[in-house]
C-alpha cells in the first residue's frame, strides 16, 4: 500500500512529507514510510535493550517496537506532552513507532526543494540519517532515512549497547548446580 | 458428478500413496525376498489404480495397471527380482508423480511411453522365456466386477437403466490377432458396426487409447443391445483379425453388488477428512482473538461479583479452551510427514555422485505444527543436499581416510522443551573455515581485517553469506554458493536458529531450533518494578518465598538452598531495571527450569496463571536472548514473554 502511494507520487512532481518537531528543530519523513500517527498510549518497557528502544505497544494486536527519537538523537529528554505523538514507520515489512514532541503537518514540495544534506548538521545528528535539508519559507526541514535509523549496522550498534551496557550477572555461562553431599 | 471436487482429494491421497510406494521399493532394494512389502505395494498401487480409473484418469490407470502385472509376475516369481526390474519401478512412480503433478497443475497429460514400453519390455522377456505366446500381451483383461467399478456415475446409470429396460446387456471382450498392425483401426470398425444394433456404454482402455500401449491387442466393451450375444459376436466377426469374443451377459444381480460395495466404501471414508490448512489457519486465529476477549470479559466480571454471571463464564473458559486444544491437535502432524520423503531423494542424490549412503532418520513421530513443518520443509532438503554433495565424500576417499565406505547421514528431530530442534549430522570430511574464510573475504563479504578477528564459530557462521561457498565443482544440486543463506533467512524468519559444529575430517551437524507454533501457551504472570511479565508455565517448577539468610554470594553469584539443591538466583529487579527487591518480609523466587538446569529468579510479586496469546515481535527484539515474544493481556497492554535460557 506504501509503495503504490510511493508510485503515484513520482508521477506528480511533488513529494508528501509529514512533518515533526523534535527540541528546535523541523524533520520529515516521506509519507509512503509512515503507517500512521497514533497518540501516546501504555508503552511496556523491554529491559536489556539500547536506551533510546523505549518498548513496545499494541498496534491492532500487532506488538511494535517504539524509538524515542530525542535519544536516538543524544537530546535532552523532556517530560511528554499532549502534543507528543509515536509516528508509525515502515521500513520494508517492518513496524516501528518513533516518539516524536508533536506532528506538525503534511507538506508538499517539489524534488528541486531537496538539498543534498550538508556534512554538519547538528551537533547531534550524523548527516547519515538525512535524505536531504529541504528549504521552506522561513524554515529548514531535514528529512530523515529512515533506513538508517533501524539499519543493520544500527541495530548490530544497539545490540553491542544492549550487551555490554547492562552490567549484568546473567551471562550464558555454565549452569551452576553444586549438590551438597 | 463434478470430477474436479474429487480431483482435490484423489491428488492428496495419491500423492501419499507415492510416498508409500517409494518407502517400500526402498524396503524392497535391500531385501527383494521381503514379501510383506512386495504384497504392500501391490496393494497400493491396486488402489492407484482403481481410483484413478474412476476419475478417468486413463494415462495413471494404464502406468499403474502395467506395474501391477510387473509386481504381479515378481510376487507369483514369475519373474526374477533383480535391480533392473526394481529401477523400473521407481522409474513407474516417477513417472506417476509426475502425472499426478499434471492432474494437480492441470497441465496437459503425458502418456509415459518410454516407461510403458519398459514395462512391458520388462512382462514380454519374461513371457518369451515361459514360451507362452498367449500371455504375450501387455492388457490384463479385467473381470466385469472391475469393470462396473470403474464406470462414471452417468455411465453406470445408463446401464441400470438398459438393464431395468430389459435389453441384453454384456461386457464383451475382443482379442485381435497378434498379427495386426493397426489394432486401433480395427476397433474403430468394430465400434462403427456395433454402434447399428446397440449403444456402447463404456469402452476399456477408452476408444482414443486402444492400441497406444505396445502389444495390447484386446479391448472391453460394455454394450446394450435388443439382439442376442450369437448375433452380435457375428457382427463382430465381420471385422477382419479379430481372434476372440468373450461375451459376459451383465444382469441386474451383479450391479448391485456393486452398489453395496460401493456404499460401503463410503461409510469408511467418513473418518478422516481433508480440510485446506488456509481454514484451519483462520481457525486458529479466531480462537486466539477469543481467548483474548475471554480474559477481558473475566476481568470485567470480575468488578461485578456476580455469581452467575461467574459461572457462566467459567463453562465458556473451559469451552475456549477444549476448542483451542482441539484446533491446535488438528494442526499437528508428525514430522515423518516430510521425512519420509527424504530416504528416496538421498537415494537418487548418492547414486547420482557415485556415494554410498546410509540415511538414519529418527523421532518422526515427533508431531509438529502442518504451517511450520511445510515452511522448513526447503530448508531440510537444502540442508541434506550440502551434506551429501559436500559432506560425505566418495567411496574411495572414505577408505583411504579409514572410515566405513559407506557415508551416514542423520537426520533426527526431539523437542526441547516446547521447541523443536532438528539435527542433520553427516560423517563427512567437515568444513574447512579457512577455506570458507578465504572463499568469504574473495566474495567481499567479509574484510580481511574483520575475518581475522573472528572467532570460529563466527567464521562458521560466514557460510550463511550469501554467495560464499567452499565447492570447488558447481554440481547441479549444489555449490553455487545460494541455499545456505536462504535456509538461514527462512529459520530465522520462523523465529528460529541455526547452528553449525564441524569437525575437519569427522563431519559436519547441523542445528535447527524452532520455536513453537503453539500459539497459545499456559504462563505465570509475575511483577517486576511496574512491568508484567509472562513466564512459560512449562519452564515453571515451583514458587517459594524465601529468606535472606538462605542467600549466599559465592563469587559474584548469589546463590540459594532448596531442600537439598543449591541453586543460583537472579533478582529480576536488579537484572532487568538495575534495583534490588530486598524487603525483610522475604523474597517471592520462581524456580524456573531449562534444559534440566534449574535457577531461582527474584520477582516483586506473582500475578497468576493464566493462557497467553504468543506474539512474535519484530526486528530487533528478536535479538534479545531475555524474551522469546510477547502477549496481550487482557487489558490491552503488552507483557514480554521471558526466555528462561538466558538465566540457566
Amino acid at each position: 500500500m506504501a509503495k503504490d502511494r510511493g508510485k503515484i507520487e513520482l508521477k506528480g512532481d511533488e513529494v508528501q512529507l509529514v512533518s515533526f518537531i523534535l527540541g528546535d528543530e523541523t524533520f520529515a519523513i516521506d509519507v509512503a514510510q509512515v503507517h500512521e500517527i497514533v497518540r501516546l498510549e501504555k508503552i511496556t518497557t523491554v529491559p536489556r535493550m539500547a536506551d533510546f528502544i523505549e518498548g513496545v505497544v499494541n498496534l491492532r494486536g500487532q506488538i511494535t517496537t517504539v524509538i524515542d527519537m530525542r535519544k536516538r538523537f543524544s537530546m535532552d529528554s523532556i517530560e511528554r506532552s499532549v502534543q507528543s505523538r509515536i509516528i508509525i514507520g515502515e521500513v520494508g515489512s517492518f513496524q516501528f513507532g518513533m516518539i516524536v514532541d508533536a506532528v506538525s503537518e503534511v507538506i508538499r514540495v517539489s524534488p528541486d526543494d531537496i538539498a543534498p544534506p550538508p556534512e554538519i548538521v547538528t551537533n547531534n545528528i550524523d548527516s547519515s540519517y538525512l535524505k536531504g535539508i529541504c528549504k521552506l519559507p522561513g524554515n529548514l526541514v531535514m528529512l530523515l532515512n529512515l533506513d538508517s535509523i533501524l539499519s543493520e549496522e544500527e541495530i548490530a550498534q544497539i545490540d553491542k549497547v544492549a550487551d555490554f551496557g547492562g552490567g549484568a550477572v546473567a551471562s550464558p555461562s555454565m549452569p551452576v548446580k553444586i549438590k551438597e553431599d | 458428478m463434478n470430477i474436479s471436487k474429487y480431483n482435490e482429494s484423489f491428488i492428496g491421497e495419491a500423492n501419499e500413496q507415492l510416498t508409500e510406494m517409494n518407502k517400500l521399493l526402498l524396503i524392497l532394494e535391500k531385501d527383494h525376498k521381503n514379501i510383506d512389502a512386495l504384497n504392500d505395494f501391490f496393494r497400493v498401487i491396486h488402489t492407484l489404480k482403481g481410483t484413478s480409473a474412476i476419475l478417468g484418469h486413463m494415462e495413471i490407470q494404464n502406468v499403474s495397471h502395467l506395474m501391477e502385472d510387473l509386481l504381479d509376475k515378481l510376487r507369483s516369481k514369475e519373474i526374477d527380482f533383480n535391480q533392473e526390474n526394481i529401477d523400473i519401478l521407481f522409474e513407474g512412480v516417477d513417472t506417476l508423480e509426475t502425472m499426478i503433478d499434471n492432474v494437480a497443475k492441470e497441465k496437459k497429460q503425458i502418456h509415459g511411453k518410454e516407461l510403458i514400453s519398459k514395462l512391458n519390455a520388462s512382462l514380454i522377456s519374461e513371457a518369451e522365456k515361459t514360451a507362452d505366446k498367449e500371455s504375450n500381451t501387455a492388457d490384463e483383461i479385467l473381470d466385469l466386477k472391475d469393470i462396473i467399478f470403474m464406470l462414471k456415475p452417468e455411465e453406470k446409470k445408463t446401464l441400470g437403466a438398459e438393464i431395468k429396460k430389459g435389453s441384453n446387456t454384456s461386457l464383451i471382450t475382443i482379442i485381435i490377432d497378434e498379427k495386426c498392425k493397426l489394432v486401433e483401426g480395427r476397433a474403430h470398425q468394430i465400434f462403427r458396426d456395433l454402434k447399428e444394433f446397440g449403444s456402447i456404454i463404456r469402452s476399456v482402455p477408452d476408444k482414443e487409447e486402444i492400441g497406444i500401449l505396445e502389444g495390447s491387442r484386446s479391448f472391453q466393451i460394455i454394450f446394450s443391445t435388443s439382439k442376442n450375444e450369437e448375433e452380435i459376436e457375428d457382427v463382430i466377426y465381420q471385422t477382419p483379425e479379430v481372434n476372440n469374443i468373450i461375451s459376459e451377459p451383465i444382469d441386474s444381480l451383479s450391479n448391485q453388488k456393486v452398489e453395496e460395495n460401493n456404499r460401503s466404501k463410503t461409510i469408511s471414508a467418513g473418518e478422516t477428512i481433508r480440510v485446506n490448512v488456509q481454514l484451519l489457519d483462520a481457525l486458529l486465529n479466531l480462537v486466539g482473538e477469543n481467548m483474548i476477549n475471554n480474559i477481558q470479559i473475566n476481568q470485567i466480571a470480575s468488578q461485578h461479583k456476580n455469581k452467575n454471571l461467574d459461572v457462566a463464564l467459567k463453562a465458556s473458559n473451559r469451552l475456549t479452551e477444549d476448542l483451542q486444544h482441539y484446533v491446535l491437535q488438528m494442526r499437528m502432524v508428525p514430522i515423518d510427514h516430510i521425512f519420509r520423503l527424504f530416504p528416496r531423494m538421498v537415494r537418487d542424490m548418492a547414486k547420482d555422485g557415485d556415494k554410498e549412503i546410509n540415511l538414519v532418520l529418527e523421532g518422526g513421530d515427533i508431531e509438529m505444527d502442518r504451517g511450520l513443518l511445510d515452511e522448513i520443509g526447503d530448508s531440510l532438503v537444502h540442508l541434506l543436499r550440502n551434506a551429501i554433495d559436500h559432506g560425505i565424500e566418495p567411496s574411495d576417499a572414505r577408505m583411504k581416510a579409514g572410515k566405513e565406505k559407506a557415508g551416514t547421514i542423520r537426520l533426527s528431530a526431539h523437542r526441547d522443551q516446547s521447541y523443536i530442534v532438528i539435527d542433520i549430522s553427516d560423517d563427512g570430511k567437515g568444513i574447512d573455515v579457512d577455506r570458507l574464510t578465504k572463499a568469504a573475504i574473495e566474495k567481499g563479504n567479509v574484510s580481511e581485517k574483520d575475518a581475522e578477528a573472528m572467532n570460529v564459530d563466527e567464521r562458521l557462521s560466514l557460510m550463511f553469506l550469501p554467495g560464499v561457498t567452499t565447492a570447488k565443482e558447481i554440481t547441479d544440486i549444489s555449490g553455487r554458493g545460494v541455499g545456505l543463506d536462504v535456509v538461514y533467512s527462512k529459520i530465522n524468519s520462523l523465529g528460529g536458529t541455526v547452528n553449525i559444529k564441524t569437525d575437519v575430517g569427522k563431519g559436519t551437524k547441523m542445528t535447527i531450533k524452532l520455536p513453537p507454533t503453539m500459539a497459545i501457551i499456559k504462563a505465570l504472570l509475575i511483577n517486576i518494578g511496574d512491568e508484567t511479565y509472562a513466564l512459560p508455565l512449562e519452564n515453571v517448577a515451583e514458587t517459594v518465598l524465601i529468606n535472606h539468610e538462605m542467600v549466599h554470594t559465592v563469587g559474584k553469584r548469589d546463590m540459594f538452598k532448596l531442600r537439598d539443591e543449591i541453586l543460583p538466583l537472579f533478582d529480576l529487579n536488579n537484572e532487568f531495571i538495575g534495583a534490588s527487591t530486598r524487603d525483610d518480609s522475604g523474597l517471592s523466587a520462581v524456580i524456573v527450569e531449562k534444559d534440566s538446569t534449574r535457577v531461582g529468579l527474584i520477582v516483586n510479586d506473582f500475578i497468576g496463571q493464566q493462557e497467553i496469546v504468543v506474539k512474535t515481535v519484530g526486528g530487533e527484539l528478536r535479538r534479545s536472548k531475555y524474551f522469546s515474544g510477547a502477549t496481550i493481556l487482557g487489558d490491552g497492554s503488552v507483557a514480554m514473554i521471558i526466555d528462561v535460557g538466558a538465566f540457566t
